[in-house]
This record gives C-alpha cells, structure tokens and sequence, in this order.
C-alpha cells in the first residue's frame, strides 16, 4: 500500500499508531505505543532510564525504523517522508554529541547553513545570552552543560513547529534550567509544540500540558498534569516535641500510609495529592523538624498503577 | 556557495589530505632527485642479485625512471595509500556514529542519500588532492633532472591509484556498517591487504602463485603496468565494477538500517524485510 506523505493542515502535531521496535536480540525497545499530541501542546514523555523514551524519540526522526506501527508528524509518515518532517522539527538528542574540533558559533552556522532562511542571527545571540554560551569556545573545551546548551540552542533556534527534546535540562544547574523552561514556554507561545522526555516529574510538572508515562516499552498513562499534580505522593517525616497518637492524622484528606517511631515523636506521611489539611493538623502541634520530599519515579509509577491510572491510556485522555 | 554538509567534509579531511599528499609527496620527490646518481649502483646491485630474491623485490630497469620508481615507489605506493583509504574509509559512514555525532547531523532537513553521497564525494575529492600533491612530487623533480618525457605514462599510473584506494576505501566502509565496527573492518581488510601484498611479492618466484593472481586485492592495482605500457584491462574494469557497486551498497545499506548511538548498533533489519 502507498504511504501518503501529504500532510493534511489539520492534522495533529503527532500521531504514533502502535508504533513497535524490537531489536535482533529480540528486546523490546518500544510496545504499540498510540497517542496523539495537538498542535500548541507541551507534552512530557516521562520515564525511568531505559524505559524506551529515547528509542521514541528517535523513531520519530527516522534515525530508527519501526518494527510495525507508525508515527506520523503534522500528518507525514516519519519513515517515509523523513527530510520533509525534519524541515519542521528541531531535535535535541540525549546523547548529544557535537563536532568536537568546531568551535560553537561554526556548529551554528553549519546547522543554520541545512536550514537556509529558518535561523535569526539575532535569535541565535539572544538564545546564547540568556545561556551563557560563549560561541567563541571548540565544543571539546565545553563542559556537559555547556554542551547541552550548544544542544538547546540547535534544536531551538529555527523556530521550528515543533521541538522534539531528550531530556533537555540534564547536566544543566538550576538556573539555567529554568531558563530553558522558560524557553520552551515561550516557542510555546509563538505557535510550536514541544515534546519533550524526561525523568524527572517536577520539571514535567512546571511546563508540561499533559504526560505520558512509559515503562519497559510500554505506554502505562497519559494524564493532564492537573491530575499527576492532583495525585502527587508527598512524604513528611515530622518530629513533634511530644508524642502524639496517629489518629490525629488518620482520616484527613490525601493520607495514605502513617507510622510512627520513637514512641509517635516522629511520625511518617504519605499524602497523595493536596497536603493542606495534614499541615494544618501538624500545626497544632510543636514541631521540632519537618522534612518533606517526592518519591522516586518508580515510586510515582507503583502509585499510579495502584489508583488503576493504566486503564487511562486507552480512553479520552490519550487522544486530544 | 559551496554546500555546508560537503564543506563540513572538506574539513574533515584537510589534515589528512595535507598529511598524506606532503608526505607521500615529499618522499618521492626525494627518490626521483636521487634517481641520477644512484641508477647505476642499483643496476649492478640488482644484476647480481639471485633470481628468486630479485623477483620478491621487483624486477625493474634501473636505468629508465620507470623501471626505477616500479621498485621505489609504485611497488609498495598501493599499501601505503590504502593505509589511509581504510582509516578514512572505515570512518566514513560509521565514523559519526561511533563518534555520536549523526543523531544531531540527521535531525538536520537533509536525507540520508544526501550525507552519504556528499561524505563519499569528499573522500573521492580528498584522494584525487592526495595523489594529485604526491604525483607533483614526482612532476617537479622530474622536470629538474631532465625527464619530463615520462610524464604521460606516470600521470596513468598515478590516475590507476585511485579506482584502486576507491575500491578499498568503499570495502572498509561497507564492513564497517556491517560489523558496526570501524576496527573490525579495517582488520579484516587490512589483513586481507597485507596477505596479498606478500604472496603477490611472492609470485615473482613460483608459477603457482603467479596463478593465482586474481585473487590478490593487490593486482588489482595496474599502477606498474601502466609503467611498462601494459595495463590489463580486466582488473581494471573489475576494480571500476566494483567501486560503482560498493559504493551504491554503502548507501543503500546505510538509507535502510538503523542509526548507531554512541557506537551501539543492533545489526540492521532492511526496511524491506519488514514493512509490508
């Protein structure tokens, strides 16, 4: 059967339709993954380290092949029309690697010079001033996050429809990482979608429209971050000045599993979802410490699975 | 304006060019210049050398520049050459992938048909300035010491360098894809090279393996050949054959299978083998 590579306007950013790859070993990398990303949309693509996300990401720019299944780009099979999707995409890869002997601005020109009459020069300075990417210095002299700045800015500065990146904050300090959200915010904003992988939630959580959530190949959940954040697993270890019994907690809102220590002057909370009232009913008390911290990822994932969130993905909310 | 991917290869290649054509260059413009002087003593040197020992080392003319740069350059001129075609060939194609850069160059709107015919003309152009500095290290010195009326048939048999270094260099890349390995295929042809260089050496003193010429990579070099006025037309068009067919399985190969991150490539499943 013809592939037909015209690209219909209303066609959604992205399309993956039971999109499969298996390798000779005979691992699978990717299970008949089918979500559909709109246009304008931030999606997260959230995931444990190997766990397929890059191995998407990849399929999507034709640097793999599909084992069956199909994805699709603003209606163009990736496969078969492959240059023409890249015209319109920008990719940050995971394993970022940029010609070592080059210096940063000639790795720009180079990559401006595939993509003539896409690249602003005035964009690309404004991209390295809010990077602090000296443009002057061979990308060996770079450190990592140097690196993936010179990776952002690559795959950003054509303004392309959309924005395809793998784990774009990792190795990246805080600042800076927040900048890049804010510039993801902002290619948002002028028209392109982004679709992004990581695993860490709280950066899905600050930028992202919806999430998709993979495991071993496969896709478990696709949430509005609404949800993920209305779901949210919040421990507290609070150390009281004097014992107290665990029915004080027992009962609020989003508790999930308490126990005490040290005969109930220590006690441990699992709160899913808003942690208002269990504060409020901490404040009654004297407090002497109070930490509070996010599970693992593969926590995040088990909780999800218990609240049955797996069914989700075959209903509305994978397909916009 | 000179396209970017290709220019990008130019670059690549510039050290080695110059490495290679100044060095290969500079050492036959240093036997030529010492042909003059040095013809007679190796005319009788080699009169009195036992038959089967001249044979190994190349018998030649010593008295005519032909006969002399047969021995002195020509003879080993293909290995050395192929030296590089198989480093550069190797990393031709798979160079980027075991270096992660390819990811980053294939996002790019270009096709993959694209990359690898501009990096295999890069090469091709690489080589011909690589035989072009060598062969005017030749040239130059010829034309000082007065034989300048040889200049034809040397233009030939630096000409007959390049089908032969295309085809090795185009063997490399191709088992280099298809072991996932640059070293891999540069030792298996490097050993291939190598084994015919000696028992083509060899074929200078037995019949047998004087027989068995067609199977030697090394013959398929008419450099020396082309010397005496003696090119045989049947490795030469085998040799065209098969640079024109290595090279379109390179990029047949390399548009149809997955690309390596980070040197790990799983062996390819051809696109036609399992998309209906």
């Amino acid at each position: 059967m013809a592939t037909d590579t015209s690209a219909p306007n209303d066609a959604p950013a992205i399309e993956f339709d039971g999109l499969t790859k298996s390798y000779g070993s005979g691992v699978l990398a990717l299970d008949s993954l089918t979500l559909t990303v709109p246009h304008g949309e931030i999606f997260g693509f959230l995931g444990p380290n190997g766990a397929g996300k890059s191995t998407t990401l990849r399929l999507m720019l034709d640097l793999l092949r599909p084992t069956s299944g199909s994805v699709r780009i603003f209606g163009i099979d990736c496969n078969d029309g492959s240059a023409e999707v890249r015209a319109r995409v920008g990719y940050l890869p995971g394993d970022l690697t940029v010609y070592p002997n080059m210096t940063v601005q000639a790795s720009i020109d180079l990559f401006s010079g595939l993509r003539p009459g896409r690249v602003s020069e005035a964009y690309v300075n404004q991209l390295c001033d809010r990077l602090s990417l000296d443009t002057t210095l061979r990308n060996r002299e770079l450190s990592h996050g140097n690196k993936q700045k010179v990776g952002i800015v690559l795959a950003v500065m054509a303004k392309a429809e959309l924005i395809i990146l793998d784990e774009p904050t990792n190795a990246l300090d805080p600042l800076v990482q927040r900048e890049v959200l804010q510039i993801l915010r902002e290619v948002r904003e002028q028209g392109s979608t982004v679709f992004f992988s990581s695993h860490n939630l709280p950066e899905v959580e600050r930028i992202c429209d919806r999430v998709g959530m993979i495991r071993n190949g496969k896709l478990i959940a696709v949430k509005r971050i609404e949800d993920v954040v209305s779901q949210r697993l919040t421990v507290l270890n609070v150390r009281f000045e004097e014992p107290l019994a665990l029915d004080a907690f027992l009962g609020l809102d989003g508790v999930k599993e308490t126990f005490r220590n040290d005969e109930g002057r220590e006690i441990h909370l699992e709160v899913s979802g808003e942690v208002d009232a269990v504060v409020k009913a901490i404040a009654q008390h004297r407090v002497l410490a109070i930490e509070s911290g996010q599970p693992s990822l593969e926590e995040e994932f088990l909780t999800l699975y218990e609240h049955g969130v797996a069914a989700e993905v075959t209903g509305d909310d994978s397909v916009a | 304006m000179l396209d970017p991917l290709f220019r990008k290869a130019m670059q690549d290649f510039r050290g080695q060019v110059l490495g290679w054509g100044l060095g290969m260059g500079a050492m036959l413009a240093l036997t030529v210049a010492l042909f003059p002087s040095v013809a007679e003593l190796y005319g009788e040197f080699f009169d009195e050398l036992p038959d089967a020992w001249a044979g190994f080392i190349g018998e030649g003319d010593f008295s005519t520049i032909e006969g002399f740069l047969s021995v002195e350059f020509f003879s080993y001129a293909q290995v050395a050459f192929a030296v590089f075609a198989i480093l550069a060939g190797g990393a031709l194609i798979v160079g980027e992938e075991t270096n992660g850069t390819m990811d980053l160059l294939l996002s790019q709107p270009v096709t993959r048909l694209r990359v690898a015919v501009t990096k295999l003309t890069a090469f091709t152009v690489s080589l011909v300035l690589i035989v072009g500095i060598t062969a005017l290290g030749f040239a130059i010195p010829a034309i000082l010491i007065g034989e300048a009326s040889s200049l034809g048939r040397f233009a030939n048999a630096f000409l007959l360098l390049l089908p032969f270094e295309m085809m090795v260099a185009l063997a490399a890349a191709m088992l280099a894809q298809l072991f996932a390995s640059r070293l891999a295929g540069g030792t298996i042809l490097a050993g291939i090279l190598v084994a015919s260089y000696m028992l083509d050496a060899l074929s200078g003193v037995s019949q047998v393996l004087v027989d068995m010429r067609p199977i030697y990579l090394t013959s398929y070099f008419q450099g020396v050949e082309a010397l005496n006025g003696d090119v045989s037309w049947v490795y030469l068009g085998v040799s065209l054959i098969a640079v024109g067919v290595l090279a379109i399985a390179n990029v047949v190969f390399f548009i149809r299978r997955d690309i390596a991150v980070g040197g790990v490539l799983h062996l390819p499943k051809l696109r036609l083998l399992h998309r209906s």
